[in-house]
């Protein structure tokens, strides 16, 4: 089976969020925490865009005018399944000449 | 992860699109409006000048109409906008994962996901407009797949070589029959598990946006709901669908368990027609070649459970009531093709509003999807079992990162971890 050359910039998994808001108030400090994760191996990356907002907000504090978008994407790794690949015909091989042998 | 902070993002937002996205949109300019038609009409029966208000109103707004053919997603969730005028919201341990899972016996074990954890967050906010999206392309994983069990059929020695040698007739072929009968269950459950995943968590978050939002965003939050059940859906149908595949596997299986019976029939020993069906074959096998081949029998018996159980799931998975009833046998739809029915059916309930913002953020997702420059430290996380955030952190605070209890997905190490590390020394 020929795979489809798949365009490097296109990903398996995109996830996207934007809000904008009037005005925001933080109570208490937000954890916020993202991973993307996957096997063999995968490339990722994320992209955030944030206006009248600073990475690190402070409670009690009122934003005003606030825009937030986030993206980010995950795909295999083109060189991780090449790799698998590469290991199931070498498997197969194995397997054919254990059976020759047989 | 990168980061940027941007001030000069121009508002290219359209007026006119304040009605949100929902089905249940009470437009009712032509008298009509989309949740008065039955499934049927609505989902495929919609043909021009029968459009229905939501269709018509974003017909220029189309996701999936902004990338290449070959680009579209084959599972879209898009939220184009959810309007509340004023929230109180308060959240405790938030966790959020979307993942895309494929297994092919030991061979094969491939995941692409996402793991969101919002830790507690209490926030006051006036004057919200907010979009969501996600994109889930089967293509590349199945054509992984898909190679892989290419691959299989031409070398069928491939799953007798996973297993003991095929000459052990006793316990080590029925071993290896059990380990096949059981992988090809695994394939089933691994679509299983993963497709309805994201359904599920898709429903999760749409529903917070639904329960937060009280009553101005009921409606979004019914609508967002039919779209997410539309995926959850279609996330069974293409359960079903790879089910169907998984069911061909198993008749490979079939063929590998004929296979055997025709070696052992060489033996003298008369298997029986293994091919006249499992459990009947399992049956003459362990009368004609007693103990050691009993074990065999029973694992063949094994293949035709894990058969059964992975056609029933199937079958479950598409959302009938006779989930016994499923077939594996090898249809022509794919999974990846009725994914795509789903997002489309997705796309048309949630009304596809017309965002500039959303088709922004489509685009934007769509772009770029490099190495990071953090990969080395990701493949340390990875080995330390701990996110790459959390093995950052231990490194700032001069914690050893092998000292710390995971309590993320499957024990994972994550930033709260080292956090309360770090206090409690």
């Amino acid at each position: 089976m020929a795979a489809r050359d798949l365009d490097q910039d296109v990903a398996d998994i995109e996830i996207g969020a934007a809000a904008r808001a009037r005005r925001m108030r933080f109570r208490t400090k937000p954890e916020a925490e993202v991973e993307f994760r996957g096997s063999p191996e995968i490339e990722s990356d994320s992209h955030t865009e944030r206006e009248n907002l600073p990475d690190e907000v402070e409670p009690g504090k009122t934003y005003r005018d606030v825009r937030v978008q986030w993206t980010g994407g995950a795909r295999l790794g083109d060189e991780a399944v090449r790799e698998l690949e590469e290991q199931i015909e070498w498997k197969a091989r194995e397997a054919r000449n254990h059976n020759q042998e047989s | 992860m990168a980061r940027q902070q941007t001030k000069s993002r121009s508002s290219q937002k359209k007026s006119g699109r304040g009605r949100s996205g929902s089905s249940r949109s009470s437009s009712r300019s032509n008298g009509r409006s989309a949740s008065q038609k039955t499934e049927k009409y609505r989902f495929a029966q919609n043909v021009d000048g029968q459009r229905t208000v939501a269709e018509r109103e974003y017909e220029k707004y189309a996701t999936s109409d902004q990338e290449a053919p070959e680009n579209n997603p084959d599972v879209l969730l898009d939220v184009p906008v959810v309007k509340v005028d004023k929230i109180h919201l308060e959240l405790d341990q938030l966790d959020a994962h979307l993942a895309l899972k494929a297994k092919v016996l030991e061979l094969v074990n491939l995941t692409v996901g996402v793991d969101v954890h919002l830790g507690r967050l209490c926030i006051d906010i006036e004057g919200i407009e907010a979009q969501a999206l996600v994109k889930v392309r089967l293509e590349h994983v199945a054509a992984v797949v898909d190679r892989v069990m290419t691959t299989i059929d031409r070398n069928p020695q491939l799953i007798e070589s996973l297993g003991k040698a095929i000459e052990d007739v006793g316990s080590g072929a029925g071993e290896t029959l059990g380990g096949a009968g059981e992988a090809v269950e695994e394939v089933g459950e691994g679509a299983e598990d993963a497709l309805p995943q994201i359904g599920q968590g898709a429903g999760q978050a749409v529903g917070q946006v639904g329960e937060g939002a009280g009553q101005a965003v009921g409606e979004v939050g019914e609508g967002a709901g039919q779209a997410v059940q539309g995926v959850g859906e279609g996330a069974g149908q293409a359960v079903q669908g790879v089910g169907e595949g998984a069911g061909e596997a198993v008749g490979n299986a079939d063929q590998l368990v004929g296979n055997l019976g025709q070696t052992v029939g060489q033996a003298g020993q008369g298997v029986g027609d293994a091919a006249g069906g499992i459990a009947q074959g399992a049956g003459q096998a362990a009368e004609g070649l007693g103990g050691a081949v009993g074990e065999l029998g029973q694992s063949v018996g094994q293949v035709g459970e894990g058969a059964g159980q992975l056609a029933g799931a199937g079958g479950a998975a598409a959302g009938g009531d006779d989930g016994a009833d499923g077939n594996g046998g090898g249809g022509s739809i794919t999974a990846p093709k009725l994914a795509k029915q789903v997002a489309k059916i997705a796309a048309k309930e949630i009304g596809s509003a017309a965002s500039d913002e959303a088709k922004e953020l489509g685009l934007a997702a769509t772009k770029k999807v490099k190495k990071l420059g953090e990969r080395r430290r990701e493949r340390r996380a990875e080995k330390h079992h701990a996110t790459p955030a959390a093995m950052r952190l231990a490194q700032e605070s001069g914690v050893d990162i092998d000292t710390v209890e995971g309590s993320g997905a499957e024990g994972r190490i994550t930033v709260r971890d080292v956090k309360q590390a770090v206090e409690e020394a």
